[in-house]
């Protein structure tokens, strides 16, 4: 009798070993390896392009010296701040406040790309510029080429709505944007 | 048409030695010349295009874009990088991001050298023989930091213009007061670095009591130039910018494009002098022979066939001075070093240079025949063998 209550309980504890090894059924998260992040989007969100300007619109210097205490925000700015200001390959550009002119108005010329603001010194240009950026649902910047969407180039004057991602007294300002008015 | 026999052209060329003596003579030069100039601009090109490499990026000073050594970024940007902006290249841990400092400096040979000798310094870690996989120690050992001892390129003493044996292992270089032993060569082929004196970062910071870097350099791996870009873009408070280290080095060749066309124009200007001289010998040879020319046409053969025979004479006295121009650019030119603003290059004498040195002068051959061939030609067949 006893042998056989022995080879019951090692029968069972076989067949339930057994049964947990087997199981086929679809693994959850924590036991699979760390999987890749997936690839930024390549796409656009719909109606990230506004027809019409938001109101309410602030200037890049205000938001920086003052940000809205929600963090969302809706900015004024003149595409620019460096030769390139908009990443080629990703959704990021960058945005001086309007009321920096452009050098070569009213002030020393600046080769053929004024709206880097070579002009300027660091301290202004730090004090009057922002990031711009449209990302996916990781908050990575989605891999588009901006500068060929709608118009986008330097000097045009854009107005962004969107939330703040990042702000900090270094003078940093970096905005998601969900719409961007371009001035027509 | 009835054509002359490649054979009488060859026995024309041998008719007065002296002649072919100086007309040899002159094509070599004007070959060699050609050969000069061209492996001085590709010795330039290569040396600037093999220097950028397209997976390295230079993260420099916004503003300064033309060239490192008036860039300046804080000490702390390798980390921020490293830590900010995955994808980078890796060994064993190591990241592929290399901090560095681009400056000219005087230097001497000794304490009471009365000479300052321009030096392309660059300070480094060992993280630079990471995204310079051309590096390479030829002699002796890098650098150690707090010693006070640096490594030398195998085309640093052109630059300096000194010996080579002045830049042994051993020897020393002052500069900042003081003495820097020289523990090692390292040699870059046909790269900028190849005439560049290393000096550990910490060393030369302290030497030029600064706390910035000239520039980061990093290696990609996954990540892509636009993630840098990023990078720069949303840190504008560090005021970087990215640039490919090939396109940095596009840029400084096309700054360089008046030189080259210098070099160019002073070679077509010595060239001309040379055919105009050349021509002004032709008329006078071509004088003597008016009468062979009407005698031959009586004899059936047309002006064509003659502008053929005589082009094959001019070519044959140019293509062999344009073989001894080759062989000795090929062996005295080739691989010369040549000092300029960013360091040193080698002349470059290759296929291109060569086919380019032999085609200008047959195009000279040909230029300084057909003029006083055409007027000697020009006279009726009567008048041809009056001539005396």
């Amino acid at each position: 009798m006893r042998r056989v209550d022995s080879l019951v309980f090692l029968l069972t504890f076989l067949g339930l070993s057994l049964a947990g090894g087997c199981d086929r059924g679809p693994r959850d998260a924590s036991s699979t390896p760390a999987a890749k992040p997936a690839p930024p989007a390549t796409q656009l969100p719909a109606g990230l392009f506004l027809d019409a300007e938001p109101p309410g619109a602030m200037n890049v210097a205000d938001v920086k010296r003052d940000p809205p205490v929600t963090g969302e925000v809706v900015l004024r700015g003149r595409i620019g701040g460096q030769k390139e200001p908009i990443v080629a390959g990703r959704a990021v550009f960058m945005i001086a406040d309007m009321r920096l002119p452009v050098c070569g108005v009213g002030k020393q010329a600046c080769c053929d790309t004024p709206w880097d603001y070579c002009c300027e010194s660091p301290e202004t240009k730090l004090a009057n510029t922002a990031t711009i950026q449209v990302v996916d649902a990781d908050g990575h910047p989605l891999k588009v080429e901006l500068g060929k969407v709608h118009g986008l180039a330097p000097q045009k004057e854009v107005v962004v709505r969107g939330t703040i991602a990042r702000r900090d007294d270094a003078g940093v300002l970096i905005v998601t944007a969900s719409g961007i008015w371009i001035k027509p | 048409m009835r054509w002359l026999p490649f054979e009488y052209a060859v026995r024309n060329v041998g008719r007065s030695r002296l002649r072919l003596l100086a007309s040899v003579g002159g094509s070599a030069l004007v070959v060699a010349l050609v050969l000069a100039a061209g492996g001085f601009v590709r010795g330039m090109e290569r040396s600037l295009t093999r220097s950028g490499d397209d997976r390295n990026v230079v993260l420099l000073g916004a503003g300064s874009e033309e060239s490192t050594e008036r860039s300046q970024i804080a000490a702390n940007i390798p980390h921020l990088v490293a830590a900010a902006v995955p994808g980078l290249r890796q060994r064993l841990g190591v990241a592929y991001v290399s901090p560095e400092i681009h400056l000219a400096m005087l230097v001497r040979l000794a304490p009471d050298d009365p000479r300052e000798r321009s030096a392309v310094l660059r300070g480094v870690t060992p993280a630079a023989f990471l995204v310079y996989p051309q590096v390479r120690i030829v002699a002796g050992r890098p650098p150690r930091p707090g010693y006070y001892e640096l490594m030398v390129g195998q085309l640093a003493a052109t630059r300096l213009g000194v010996s080579a044996d002045q830049l042994a292992v051993g020897r020393s270089l002052w500069f900042d007061d003081r003495a820097w032993t020289i523990t090692g060569r390292f040699e870059a082929p046909r790269t900028v670095m190849d005439a560049e004196v290393w000096v550990p970062l910490s060393d030369l910071q302290l030497a030029t009591r600064r706390d910035t870097l000239s520039c980061v350099v990093v290696t990609l791996d996954r990540a892509e130039f636009e993630d840098l870009d990023v990078f720069c873009k949303q840190r504008l408070d560090l005021e970087l910018v990215a640039i490919r280290e090939a396109d940095y080095y596009a840029a400084l060749l096309r700054f360089y494009r008046p030189v080259r066309g210098l070099v160019w124009a002073t070679a077509a200007l010595i060239a001309l002098g040379g055919l105009f001289g050349g021509l002004n010998t032709m008329y006078a040879a071509f004088a003597a022979r008016v009468r062979e020319l009407g005698a031959l046409q009586t004899l059936g053969f047309s002006r064509t066939a003659l502008v053929v025979s005589f082009l094959q004479e001019s070519l044959l006295t140019s293509a062999a001075g344009g073989l001894l121009a080759a062989v000795a650019a090929v062996a005295l030119l080739d691989g010369l070093a040549v000092r300029f603003s960013m360091g040193a290059f080698a002349l470059l004498i290759d296929a291109p240079v060569l086919a380019g040195g032999l085609a200008a002068g047959a195009a000279l051959a040909i230029a300084g025949i057909l003029p006083p061939l055409w007027r000697c030609l020009r006279l009726p067949i009567v008048e041809a063998l009056r001539v005396s």
